[in-house]
């Protein structure tokens, strides 16, 4: 038997709540009153509040006649709250009388279809539970009696149904068939009416299933209702299988089939159902109620397939904690429990297994046991079987002595369980490892029923020692349970209640408390965390100011800095971990730890925007802590690690420090003062990191990437080498470093091999940018000179260049092109440089056939040079090559895009007559080359995008070519001296936002913002009233002030992981496109194309500047890049 | 094609077809009186009116105290944006948007609209000071600098009836008894009651309750036309029940705030509050009505269109607290005083939970 609760209940739920919420015209807000009282859960005030203004003589004559309504509309829902189904019943009583008096006084009122709905419900409701009570085995004498009750509640809900049912069928039809699109009114209207009748079909549909369960199974009688509801609800399916409504109606016969024993075809409707997309909350609820139904059908003697229900009900009341205590939550646990005593029941398997089965099976049916409704009877004699089939006493212990008796020996059998799990895991046996930890849960659920019963039965006489170890083991058991909170609850009164006379305990008691709650915070979701953190919080310090030199103390310092660490604290975190004493095991990993933690706090801090980021002191303040605490969390390492090993906390340390270093310019030890230089730290040894690194020859090295033997990190500590040797100016050294930063991290892997090019180039900028943070501007010079200087002398060196040593050189000046921005002239150098590299690379490519190993490499480099030279402010000639490029690739997008992007930032250069190239931007050209130009290339890509949905680079492709459409008309207009030209350009702009924005449906917050920035502009130099893009388009988010912007993008690069996290999502550098340059075998529209799109974060910076700030001109228009 | 081809293709022409001509430059004056905006040249800004020229047609003057707000031609993106955080009471939100709509603004030649702006930073300033009994100085010094500066501005009266408000906050009875003294000299009804409700508080902040109630007792005598005379008719009432409750007569005052919240407009939501404040005092004096307190500061509590009125809700917060218990209902006391402590964490009435 199933409760039923579900059908298109959240439709109708809409409805329900739509008819609440008619304003009403009195100053006293009646309803809004009882609104508010019910989603509080105040039912009895708000009853209370009723009867109170039915008595007032002044009462507005419309809020009188709903009285009845809203009353019963409380009384239902807070029926649906109570757990004893006596006061359920009454209640429902009580309801059903108010919606009949609602209905007999004022039966035109527009809420009586729905009160007449309501009132066929409570009788459905009546009727299950009749159902439910015949089925009990206590009721058999009476069965007979309780299912003629349930079909009379039918019949009568059938009647109410029918009528209901024509009601909202006439309504429906007075709608004409084809409403235009803009009466939206009407639209909305016909949609509420038709989901009311669609309701009102599935209603009368149940009242034949639910009759059927009013007779004996395999009946002619029960058959036949069984039939006839099946074919009701295939009719309602066939009509509306797009629609919830009719879905549900699928669902129903489904389970009409499974009823009929036709399990293929039911499991055939479930794994159809099962396939749609769970994106709404109706959705989703239609298929845990699909999943119920389908394991039912697993559990059936034809297929009996209880492995298969053990496996799929556990994923679900794992995935779904929130919702395991709803009544389909009930019900799948129900039929894993089922399941569970099935297996539990098959004598080939071994004694143990059988009792962990069944013991986890007596687990979930107490669970189930606990709660009223349809399974509280046959949980009931579930529970009883599995007890006689555990050979477990039927009754529980009478006495304290006797159930803690019996709960030590749970308690024993849980550390042998334990014992047993870690042997497994030594073994690897991951199967028997999920095995055993099934049972030690069960064991543990046992265990602490039965310390809460011992605790239940303790008194005066029971010995305090012993009401505290109950206690104690009653938390531990809920811990082993992962039921955290419970167990942090109950440790937490340990610690209270005996912390002054039992030490030790209270020790261990508070420890627990701050490990479950440390679990519970690992589990809550992550913007949901504070409380977890705060209660970790005040436990670590209550364990450290009463236990301060104690190993849990240490314990519970590195808990905290783990917790603020997860919350990206990382100061904070550095500040715990720093606080752990010299005395305690873990002094040097500690200090290590929170070097490495202020080491990211720097990072972090430095990559903010200018507003945000904190001073040039307090950047500097970070630095030396990190520094300090790495460097002495290293000495003491060392002193304590035999020459032959390399614990990865010291190899990491050394390669941070080692990073340090190189960003402070000391490449070498430093006599004077004993500094470590980042060579000696990389090379020296004992502990050299070049050696940790390093894998005989011939060896894969490890794919894990946390590995210190791994190509990242082995990849990162030669890139460090490298960069000291270069800071070193020592060419030779260098040369040979990157030879091994190329095998290191390559090998023979070309795709690789431009991997290292993308973090080089990536660290570069990196450092260029910290330094210009913090201030440092002497050491910045120092180290562009350096860089400049080695990159002079290797393409200095002619021979001996390979197409890879020579984009690489290339790809490095861009790098320091892009972060010299704010020194326009070195810029444009820089990125001269580059483009000299590039033509070389041309060159070369002329006079020697082999030199690019696939001919879409030219146009690549092409492309590449046309970009440096856009960025060198020489148009001229990046219009020249990209000419080139576009008359060789006339339809690649990003071919495209990068061209319109020239004529734009030509057209804004300020060069004489330039302006006059926003008409190119926007409009393209025809000759010399086909170039698109904003409009037809956004077209293009939107088109695009139809068949490559989801494909998010070229989402954000799109998007930018929309921006800057938009913008270029927008800048094109002000450029006129024409007023009639500039208005009709600006209303260009105008519709080419707004239309966009109106279609886009939901854009990112940045986005919108970024387009609503735009939009003001252009409304302001219309002299319109300026608004938000969001009143305008009913879309998008309230405008929020600057403040509340998303923090731009960061680039932590604080270890090789994040750094290789940061490079895999955006890119971020010139670097990237050394990958497209590689990968152009698999074909130049894609390769040209996905390199475009890499992300800067300078840009993106900007961006969140421009839109927090919308009366200000963004600095830069795009997102995407070469 | 893909199936969401045509959709999103009919949107874009949709979307085209929903833009109407775009409008020419204008202010705009949204007014009280009616919904129809007053559009136009604004010629004219005196104390008393505004007066503004269509493109087409004739002048219209609008008097200052039939208007909520003008929208200015050239103003800061962010002003009216800063408006509407004013008006949902985020205070510290619209104060940010008005002093950078000030800095943007500062090169404009349009000075009454630079005026605007200094009034809203100032009445922004007050709103917050009053509601945080924090600030109240700088309010005053803001204020002050308005009415100085401009006195012939169409904010000029309510820049003083916010300065008397202010005053008493402070316990600066001269400063008040000027500024409402100043606003009786209004030729609009409403602000001549509002002066007098103005004196009758003060008057009340002095503790001469018999002399506020008579004042009050006058202006809610008064015969009222319009809108928001019947609004300032209401407010002298509330003040009645005030002076009632000081005197111990929470009988008679609970009646007349029951007569205030059925005769007040639903928009009228900041004296529906107090009004359900004031009621909840009543009845809790009144002894054996805990449950009838309960539900008056409810109302304040869960209607949301009341709870927006956030120190009146603060202070049912509060009250909630102490007596749920009461009734027997811990839980509930305990779930109002989180809610105090975590959407009001400044609040006076959070310190008074916390015995700070």
């Amino acid at each position: 038997m199933l409760s039923f609760r579900s059908a298109t209940s959240v439709a109708f739920c809409l409805i329900f709540l739509a008819g609440l919420t008619v304003p009403a015209q009195a100053a006293e807000p009646y309803l809004d009153f009882v609104q508010g009282l019910r989603e509080r859960g105040y039912y009895d005030v708000a009853l209370r509040y009723l009867d109170g203004i039915e008595q007032d003589a002044q009462l507005p004559q419309e809020i009188r006649d709903r009285v009845p309504y809203e009353r019963g509309v409380i009384l239902l829902e807070g029926a649906r709250r109570l757990t004893n189904l006596d006061e359920q019943r009454k209640q429902l009583d009580r309801a059903q009388a108010s919606f009949e008096r609602f209905v007999t006084e004022a039966p035109q009122h527009p809420l009586a279809g729905q009160a007449n709905t309501e009132r066929g419900r409570i009788l459905m409701e009546k009727a299950r539970v009749e159902i439910w009570d015949a089925d009990d085995p206590a009721n058999e004498g009476n069965r007979d009696a309780f299912r003629k009750r349930a079909r009379d509640y039918v019949q009568k809900a059938r009647q109410i149904f029918q009528a209901a049912h024509d009601q909202h069928k006439a309504t429906w039809e007075k709608f004409p068939v084809y409403i235009p699109e803009d009466e939206k009114q009407l639209r909305a209207d016909r949609a509420q009416a038709e989901a009311l009748y669609m309701q009102a079909q599935l209603d009368l549909a149940q009242c034949g299933y639910w009759e059927a369960q009013t007779y004996d199974r395999g009946s002619d009688k029960w058959r036949e209702l069984l039939t006839q509801a099946s074919l009701s609800f295939e009719e309602i399916h066939t009509k509306y299988r797009s629609q919830i409504a009719g879905l549900y109606a699928r669902l129903w016969q489904g389970k009409c089939f499974e009823e009929m024993g036709e399990i293929r075809m039911a499991l055939g409707i479930y794994n159809e159902l099962l396939e749609h997309d769970p994106n709404t909350p109706s959705m989703r609820s239609l298929q845990d109620e699909t999943r119920r139904f389908r394991l039912i059908c697993l559990n059936h003697e034809k297929r009996k397939d209880f492995h298969l229900v053990v496996q799929e009900a556990t994923e679900w009341l794992n995935q779904a904690r929130s919702r395991a205590r709803t009544t389909v939550g009930q019900g799948i646990k129900w039929e894993l429990a089922r399941a569970l005593e099935q297996l539990g029941s098959d004598r080939s398997v071994n004694e143990a297994q059988r009792k962990n089965y069944l013991a986890q099976a007596l687990n979930h049916a107490r669970a189930i046991n606990r709660y009223p409704g349809e399974l509280k009877a046959p949980s009931g004699a579930l529970i009883q079987r599995l007890m006689v089939a555990l050979d477990r006493p039927e009754g529980d212990p009478q006495d304290f002595d006797t159930a803690f008796g019996l709960g030590k020996q749970l308690l024993d059998e849980t550390k042998a369980i334990n014992t047993r799990i870690e042997q497994a895991r030594a073994k690897g046996d991951r199967k028997a490892v999920a095995e055993l930890q099934a049972t030690l849960k069960a064991t543990a659920a046992e265990m602490t029923r039965m310390y809460d019963i011992a605790l239940k039965l303790a008194d005066s006489r029971t010995e305090i020692d012993q009401v505290m170890y109950a206690r104690l083991r009653l938390a531990w058991g809920y811990f082993l349970q992962e039921k955290f909170y419970e167990s942090a609850t109950v440790s937490g009164y340990v610690v209270l209640k005996y912390g002054d006379e039992f030490g030790t305990v209270a020790q261990e008691a508070a420890f627990l408390q701050l490990v479950a709650f440390q679990n519970a915070y690992l589990l809550a979701p992550e913007d949901q965390r504070q409380f977890e953190a705060d209660q970790i919080l005040a436990a670590a310090n209550l364990l450290i100011e009463e236990f301060p030199d104690s190993d849990r103390a240490t314990d519970a310092r590195t808990t905290v800095a783990n917790v603020y660490w997860n919350s990206k604290e990382y100061a904070k975190a550095a500040e715990w971990w720093a606080a752990v004493p010299t005395t305690a095991t873990g002094y040097a990993k500690s200090q290590i730890q929170a070097g490495q933690a202020y080491w990211t706090a720097y990072t972090e801090a430095v990559n903010l925007p200018d507003g945000e980021r904190p001073d040039a002191e307090t950047l500097n303040d970070l630095l030396s802590k990190a520094e300090l605490h790495i460097a002495r969390g290293v000495a003491e390492m060392e002193k304590q690690t035999p020459a032959e090993a390399f614990p990865s906390e010291l190899v990491l340390g050394k390669l941070t420090l080692a990073q340090i270093r190189n960003l402070g310019g000391i490449y070498t030890t430093d006599k004077e003062s004993g500094t470590i230089g980042a060579v000696e730290l990389l090379t020296a040894e004992p502990h050299a990191v070049t050696t940790a690194v390093a894998v005989p020859e011939g060896q894969k090295r490890p794919t894990d990437p946390s590995n210190i033997k791994s190509s990242k990190i082995a990849g990162f500590a030669y890139q460090q080498l490298l960069r000291a040797y270069i800071g070193l100016r020592d060419l030779d050294k260098a040369r040979d470093a990157r030879a091994k930063l190329e095998s290191a991290a390559a090998g023979d892997d070309a795709g690789a091999l431009t991997q290292v090019y993308v973090a080089f180039g990536q660290e570069l900028q990196r450092e260029l940018e910290q330094l210009k943070a913090a201030g440092e501007t002497d050491r910045l010079n120092e180290v562009r000179a350096g860089f400049e200087s080695f990159l002079n002398d290797l393409f200095g060196r002619k021979d001996g260049q390979t197409f890879n040593s020579l984009l690489w050189i290339a790809e490095t000046y861009s790098s320091l092109g892009e972060a010299t921005e704010d020194d326009p002239a070195k810029s444009r150098e820089y990125f001269d440089k580059a483009a000299t590299t590039y033509r070389d690379m041309l060159d070369r490519a002329a006079a020697d056939s082999n030199f690019f190993s696939k001919p879409q490499q030219a146009s690549v480099v092409k492309l590449r040079l046309a970009d440096s030279r856009r960025r060198q402010g020489d148009f001229e000639a990046a219009e020249q090559v990209m000419l080139e490029v576009v008359a060789e690739n006339p339809n690649v997008p990003n071919v495209q895009f990068e061209a319109a992007r020239l004529y734009q930032d030509w057209a804004g250069s300020g060069q004489v007559d330039a302006w006059k190239k926003y008409e190119i931007a926007i409009d393209g050209r025809a000759e010399p080359a086909p170039v698109w130009g904003w409009a037809k290339a956004a077209q293009l890509l939107q088109r695009n995008l139809m068949v490559n949905q989801g494909d998010e680079k070229l989402e954000q492709m799109h998007l930018d070519a929309r921006y800057n459409l938009g913008e270029s008309y927008y800048l094109f207009a002000r450029e006129q001296s024409d007023d009639a030209a500039r208005e009709k350009l600006l209303e260009k702009a105008h519709y080419a936002v707004e239309a966009f924005v109106r279609i886009s449906g939901d854009l990112p917050d940045e986005e919108f913002q970024r387009f609503d920035a735009l939009y003001q502009k252009i409304l302001t130099d219309q002299g319109q009233p300026v608004v938000s893009l969001a009143e305008v388009v009913g879309t998008g988010p309230a405008a929020k002030p600057a403040e509340g912007q998303p923090a731009t993008t960061k680039t932590a690069g604080t270890t090789p992981e994040a750094a290789g996290k940061k490079s895999g999502k955006s890119g971020g550098s010139n670097m990237l496109m050394v990958i497209l340059l590689l990968a152009v075998g698999a074909g130049l529209v894609g390769g040209i194309y996905y390199m475009s799109v890499s992300q800067s974060k300078k840009r993106h910076a900007a961006l969140a500047a421009a839109a927090g700030k919308s009366g200000d001109n963004p600095r830069r228009r795009s997102k995407a890049r070469v | 094609m893909k199936w969401n081809t045509l959709p999103r293709l009919l949107g874009l022409l949709g979307g085209l077809a929903l833009i109407g001509d775009p409008a020419w430059a204008v202010d705009s004056v949204t007014r009280r009186s009616t919904e129809k905006v007053a559009a136009g040249e604004i010629t004219s800004v005196t104390r008393d009116e505004v007066v503004v020229k269509p493109k087409v047609g004739s002048e219209t003057t609008v008097p200052s105290n039939d208007i909520i707000k003008i929208e200015w031609d050239g103003a800061p993106p962010a002003l009216n944006l800063s408006v509407g955080q004013e008006l949902a009471g985020n205070f510290a939100n619209a104060l940010t948007g008005y002093k950078e709509s000030q800095e943007a603004a500062a090169s404009s030649s349009n000075s009454n609209m630079k005026a605007d702006i200094q009034f809203l930073v100032a009445r922004a300033t007050a709103r917050q000071a009053l509601q945080q009994n924090e600030g109240l100085d700088e309010a005053a010094t803001l204020l002050d600098q308005f009415i100085e500066r401009f006195r012939d501005h169409y904010r000029f009266y309510e820049a003083q009836l916010l300065r008397g408000e202010v005053a008493i906050a402070q316990g600066d009875y001269a400063a008040a008894d000027s500024a409402f003294s100043s606003l009786s000299r209004s030729p609009f009804a409403d602000f001549q009651m509002a002066a007098k409700i103005g004196n009758a508080k003060t008057m009340l902040a002095r503790n001469d309750v018999q002399a506020a109630k008579a004042a009050f007792d006058q202006v809610a005598g008064m015969n009222a036309s319009t809108p928001l005379e019947v609004s300032r008719k209401l407010e002298a009432m509330l003040g009645q029940a005030n002076c009632l409750q000081s005197q111990s007569q929470y009988e008679p005052a609970a009646k007349i705030l029951d007569q205030v919240i059925r005769e007040s407009s639903p928009d009228d939501t900041r004296l529906q509050a107090e009004a359900y404040v004031r009621q909840g005092e009543c009845y809790s004096a009144i002894g054996d009505n805990t449950m009838q307190a309960i539900m008056a500061y409810l109302h304040v509590d869960v209607v949301p269109s009341l709870a927006r009125e956030k120190e009146y809700r603060a202070e049912a917060l509060y009250h909630l607290s102490q007596l749920w218990p009461v009734v027997n209902q811990p839980a509930r006391a305990a779930e109002a005083a989180a809610t105090l402590e975590q959407e009001y964490p400044e609040s006076e009435w959070t310190k008074k939970l916390g015995g700070r």
